[in-house]
């Protein structure tokens, strides 16, 4: 132990609790915020000159800001809880792993999508079988479409990748596995909550998604599992990487093919 | 006179050999990634040039080849019990990042 963790260990719970906090408080204020925060701001502001998608009105954006920071929050701590480090590479910053991890996401992305179009030829079955048309999946693309595919990379990054990851496998996922002791009831859960996500008003694309909310909820269902067993064996950073990585494909590829 | 069958060991080696089989299954998503990415090139009617198609290849190889002599796992950990620090600290790295990135979107 070092002095200050055993000092710590030493004091009574509470004062324990202040000298932790006073010590890391700092680092920590700094780096979320320089880091998380200013960074990406102003890599946004210089690349674009635009602020993303303008989809959500103000009520529901603080709506989804609640949701993501108060789940984030609950799943951060809920993970502690569990016998796997689900950050290794916040953690430890192993270079190995972080190379490891942008390269694995680049194929693994393609593995995933390949499940979704299975998946979502499934979904799209049963969808018709109830009475639904076909969703208009080009049309929510070239909404979420912008011209410079770096500034929408940054854009699925931040909303698709890691809002959508933190709300739903970290948040969700992490604690119902932390509370029942089975991943797989979280992964189950979290999907579905996924699925009826993205014909929410939460979701930026929901207008177009609620033309066929079955095929849609059973699509995202399909690739909320994907995501989560990723996130299960190789943690939040694979997830999020292969979550955006396959979103900005998609859209570029739906977007093209409807120009 | 007896013949003894070491069935255990042999069992055993099998057993080994299955879990060093199962730790490098991952090496089917470049195996399976790199045609999957091609089709969904020509697909579109996409054209990649020789540079492109030898970068995807050089990657699928080398994260083949990292995931064959050790492959990545999520490092154990031992799990603590829920404790009001941690979620004060898990409110302290969640809050401050989406809020900022929420003003970005």
């Amino acid at each position: 132990l070092t002095n200050h963790k055993r000092r710590l260990a030493e004091k009574p719970y509470f004062e324990g609790f202040l000298a932790h906090f006073g010590k890391t408080f700092v680092k920590e204020y700094i780096m979320t915020h320089l880091v998380g925060g200013f960074v990406l701001l102003a890599a946004m502001s210089l690349l674009s000159g635009q602020t993303g998608e303008d989809n959500l009105t103000a009520g529901w954006a603080l709506l989804d800001f609640l949701l993501i920071a108060a789940l984030g929050t609950v799943g951060v701590a809920a993970e502690k809880a569990l016998p796997v480090d689900l950050f290794p590479e916040f953690r430890r910053r192993e270079v190995r792993r972080i190379v490891y991890v942008v390269v694995a996401a680049l194929f693994v992305d393609m593995l995933a999508r390949f499940w979704g179009f299975l998946f979502g030829g499934f979904a799209q079955g049963i969808g018709r079988a109830l009475g639904e048309a076909v969703p208009d999946t080009q049309g929510a693309a070239s909404s979420l479409y912008m011209a410079n595919p770096l500034v929408l990379f940054l854009n699925l990054l931040i909303g698709a990748g890691l809002f959508e990851e933190l709300l739903f496998r970290v948040g969700i996922m992490t604690l119902v596995w932390a509370l029942t002791r089975r991943w797989w009831i979280g992964l189950l859960i979290s999907a579905l909550f996924f699925g009826l996500y993205h014909i929410s008003p939460l979701s930026g694309i929901s207008a177009a998604n609620l033309a066929a909310p079955i095929t849609v909820v059973l699509t995202s269902f399909g690739m909320g599992l994907a995501t989560g067993v990723i996130y299960r064996y190789r943690g939040f950073a694979m997830a999020v990487l292969t979550h955006t990585l396959g979103d900005w494909l998609l859209v570029l590829l739906l977007a093209s093919m409807k120009a | 006179m007896t013949i003894t069958i070491n069935s255990d060991a042999r069992w055993r080696r099998l057993k080994r050999w299955l879990t060093w089989l199962r730790a490098r299954s991952e090496v089917m998503a470049p195996a399976l990634g790199v045609p999957l990415f091609f089709m969904m090139i020509g697909s579109n009617e996409g054209h990649l040039t020789t540079g492109q198609i030898g970068l995807v290849y050089g990657l699928a190889v080398g994260y083949a080849a990292l995931v064959i002599w050790s492959p990545m796992t999520l490092p154990a950990k031992p799990p603590q019990p829920f404790a009001r620090v941690a979620w004060r600290r898990a409110a302290l790295v969640v809050v401050p990042v989406v809020s900022r990135l929420q003003k970005v979107l």
